[in-house]
Parts: structure tokens; sequence; C-alpha cells
């Protein structure tokens, strides 16, 4: 018996995870070669968080970006402010987000999805995808929040069958 | 020079042919009758191992079975013993078919009842032949061979002579063969390991059925509820094992899938919940099984160690057999001793 979803609070307790953290949902897939896979970005409990900067370094090689599309944890009474950036070369994946409020920024505190990635795998192999240093989380005043914890994600890539 | 008798004009010479004619004529006759009347030869049994005037006095009550209460015409001792004793017969007994068939050609008679008996250690082993002269196989054998007194050999000689003869032999009589029968079988101890072998591989299929065969239907009534209720307690326990085992997976799917805290904690505990319980079925049905098996094992030793003794089976024949329709005497008894 295995308690590994990487949103389980217990299980990062128990594997001494610090918290705040950015996680994948799921943190690992199974697939085939020439299949494409979605992962959710998920922040996990954070506190006043009103923006996000994400970047995930991928295998760009065998990896290629299909979609990349906003979570729910910064809706409120408007979409969350969102963009994109992917480096092809380098095998960089830069995504904004930030959440609107009536007046100023809205913030948001917990665990949710703040954005959802799909790659196209077109080599075998376990692919790690990893979030980088750059990572950043701010308040509504644009402060700074720190993560405490980056987990990587992996996808299993069988070869077609 | 015939002598003549004048009486009254009667021409002697004629009457004397004509007595000497009929004279002739009855010999022919009483010849032929005896030819004809008598055609079964009755040898005295072959004594082996027991005395001669045993096996004489066996042969007689055998004759008078087959002539007085079968109603067959058999030639007489006398005659067969003439012929035994002659030159041309090298036995004094005779046993076999071939001997059988010499002196019933020397007899001219049709048939030969050929018979021995033979003592080997503890058993009594006794072989009869019908021989029919004119047939090249042999009509018809008995053999019977049993443990017990030399008194059961008056009944089993009289058997032997309503089987050679193709004879029904009356109630009575069936009654007291079975009962030598199965004391024989007793006497040897086969009915004995027989009884405890059927016994034990009977509780070995089914608990408490080799009770019931022993006629102790409580103690096998007792094993058989004892142990279909603890089947059905394990049935049972194997049943919720089953349904703690998929409900499991049901809240481990729904663990997996889940993206809220909240709900990923309360399925986290739901798969706890259920898989102690999967633990605590496993281990009670292992015990259960353990319990099972055990009892299954004390039951199987028991119907062996109830199993009766040579006494008790012989005790249970005598009761058995002393409470027949068919026997006038209270208790079963044979009538006649050898002397």
């Amino acid at each position: 018996m295995s308690f590994d979803n990487p949103l389980d609070l217990t299980t990062a307790e128990e594997l001494n995870i610090e918290l705040p953290a950015i996680v994948f949902y799921p943190d690992s897939i199974p697939m085939e070669a020439g299949t494409s896979a979605q992962l959710q970005v998920f922040a996990m409990e954070v506190t006043g968080l009103s923006g996000a900067h994400i970047q995930i370094n991928y295998e760009q090689q065998k990896l290629n970006l299909k979609s990349v599309t906003k979570g729910e944890f910064l809706n409120s009474l408007t979409d969350p402010g969102f963009f994109f950036e992917n480096d092809t070369i380098e095998g960089l994946l830069d995504i904004y987000t930030i959440s609107f409020g009536e007046d100023s920024l809205k913030n948001v505190t917990g665990t949710g999805s703040l954005a959802i990635v799909e790659f196209e795998a077109t080599a075998p192999g376990k692919i790690i995808l990893e979030y980088t240093d750059k990572c950043e989380f701010v308040d509504e005043n644009d402060n700074p929040i720190e993560i405490k914890s980056l987990l990587y994600g992996v996808l299993d890539v069988a070869k077609k069958s | 020079m015939v002598r003549t008798f004048s009486a009254q004009g009667v021409n002697c010479p004629t009457v004397m042919k004509t007595v000497r004619l009929l004279r002739s004529f009855l010999l022919l006759t009483i010849t032929l009758a005896i030819g004809h009347g008598q055609q079964l030869a009755i040898l005295d049994i072959a004594p082996v191992e027991i005395p001669e005037t045993d096996a004489l006095n066996l042969s007689e009550h055998f004759r008078e079975v087959v002539s007085s209460k079968i109603g067959e015409n058999i030639i007489p001792i006398d005659k067969v013993r003439e012929v035994l004793s002659g030159d041309k017969v090298n036995n004094r007994w005779c046993a076999e078919e071939w001997c059988a068939r010499e002196v019933g050609e020397l007899l001219g008679v049709e048939k030969v009842i050929v018979s021995s008996i033979w003592k080997d250690g503890e058993l009594y082993k006794l072989n009869g032949k019908l021989v029919a002269m004119e047939d090249t196989l042999l009509e018809k054998e008995h053999t019977f061979n049993f443990a017990g007194e030399e008194e059961s050999l008056i009944p089993e000689v009289e058997v032997m002579a309503y089987e050679l003869l193709s004879k029904q032999m009356p109630q009575e009589l069936l009654l007291q063969h079975q009962y030598i029968d199965e004391r024989s079988l007793a006497l040897q101890g086969i009915t004995e390991k027989k009884t405890r072998l059927t016994a034990t591989l009977l509780s070995t299929a089914v608990p408490g059925l080799g009770q019931i065969y022993l006629k102790r239907k409580l103690w096998g009534g007792l094993w058989m509820a004892t142990q279909l209720s603890l089947g059905a307690a394990t049935l049972n326990q194997y049943l919720s094992y089953k349904d703690s085992y998929d409900e499991f997976y049901v809240f481990e799917d729904l663990y997996q899938a889940s993206t809220d805290v909240d709900t990923i904690f309360a399925y986290r505990n739901d798969m706890l919940r259920t898989y102690d319980n999967t633990k605590t079925f496993i281990d009670q049905r292992k015990q259960l099984t353990q319990i099972i098996f055990s009892l299954w094992a004390l039951n199987i030793l028991q119907a062996n160690i109830m199993s009766p003794s040579t006494e008790e089976i012989l005790k249970d024949i005598s009761i058995r057999f002393s409470h027949n329709p068919y026997n006038r005497q209270s208790q079963l008894r044979l009538t006649f001793t050898i002397e």
C-alpha cells in the first residue's frame, strides 16, 4: 500500500517536504512515444498568492510542447492574467499567471492548479520535468513568497507498439 | 441232465426254461434299475489334517442330506468303497476330478461328487466338485474357507450339498452359513481392519461420516454440525475479506484521482481502514481454517479409535444372529457334534 498522490499533505510531512511547494500532478505518467500527456502545475499550501512565474526545464529532444492553459487556482471575478514562453532550443517553458481582483490583485491561499501543460513524447525513455530556481511566487504587494520545495515530474515513455 | 417234475400234464423242461428266462429278465431289470435310478455317486470326503473318523461322519451326513433332504438317488457307499478298495484304484481317498472320472467309469454312474476338508492352521478349507461323466468340463465346484469351530463343518457340508446340486437351501441353513462366514471374517481380524479402515476413510472424506458408519450417530452429527458451522463462518470471513479488498482499491483509485487536499486526506483514511479490515479478515480466516483442520484430524482419530475390536464384533454378530425370525431357538446353536 503506498500513498503517492503528490498533493497528499500527510505524505509530504512524512517525506519531510517543506511547504509551500510547486509539484506536478500527476507526478508520473506512463505513456507511449508519439502520444501526448497532460500535467498540472500545482502550488501546494501557499498563503496569500497573487502571482506566479513558473519555469519548467524539459528535454527538448524528446518532448514537444503541445499546449499550455491556465489553471483554476487564481480564478476570481475575472480570469487570471496568463501567458507563456517556450524556448525550444534550451527546453525552457516560462509561465506567468496573475490574479485580478476588483481594484487590486487578488490573493489565494491553499493548494490549487496554476497551469495545465501538454507534452508530446517523441522518443522513449524516462523524461524528467524540473522546476528551475527561477520560479517565483508573489503576494498582492509584489512581495516574494518563499518556495521551499520544487518537486519534479516524470514521463515514462515506452516505445510505440 | 434236467430233472423233470410231473404235475398234472405240465411239460417240465418248458417250465424250467421259462423260469430261467424269467430269472434272467429279473436280474437284468434289477441291474437296469440300479443303473438307471442311481446316477450319482458320492465319495467319502477326503480328510487333510483332520481325523479320518470325523471325515467319515461328515461324509455320512453329506450323503444323508443329498438323499433325504434334496431327494437325489445315490449309489450305496458300500459299493463305492468296494470299487475304491479294489486293485484298479490306487487311493482310498479321492478329491480330484481325474479320480472322480475313474471311479465314475468303474461304477457306471452319470455323476460323481468328490470333496475334501483341509485344516490349514486355524482355517478349514472345504472343497467339493460335481463331475458329470458325459462332459469334459467340471459341472460345478464349491469352495469355502473359514475360521471357526469344527462343529461348523456340519452345516457347511450341508451347504456344499445344496450348492453342488444347484438347489435352493433352506433359510435357516442360509443364516447359519452367513453366521459362520461373518464369524470367520471377524476371527481372522479382517472385519476389524476393514471396519476401522472404512470408518477412518469416511471421516477423512466427510467429518462425522465415519462415526455414523459406526452407528455413533450423535458423535457423527456433532462433528458434521461443528464443521459445517465453522465452514460457514470461514466462508463469511472470506466474503467480508473480498468486500474489504475491493473497497480498498476503490478508495485507492479515488485517492489517486483527487486534487483536493481534504478529499485526499479522507480517502487516505478510508484506504487505511479498509486495508486493516482486510488484514483482520485474513487473520481470522486463517485461525478458523486452523481450527477446522485440527478438528478434522481429531474426528479422523476418533473414528479410528472408536472402531470396534474383534471381541466387540464377535459379540455383535452373536447378538444379531440370535434374534433372527427363522431360527426357532433363542440362540443360534449347531445341534450336531462330530464324535
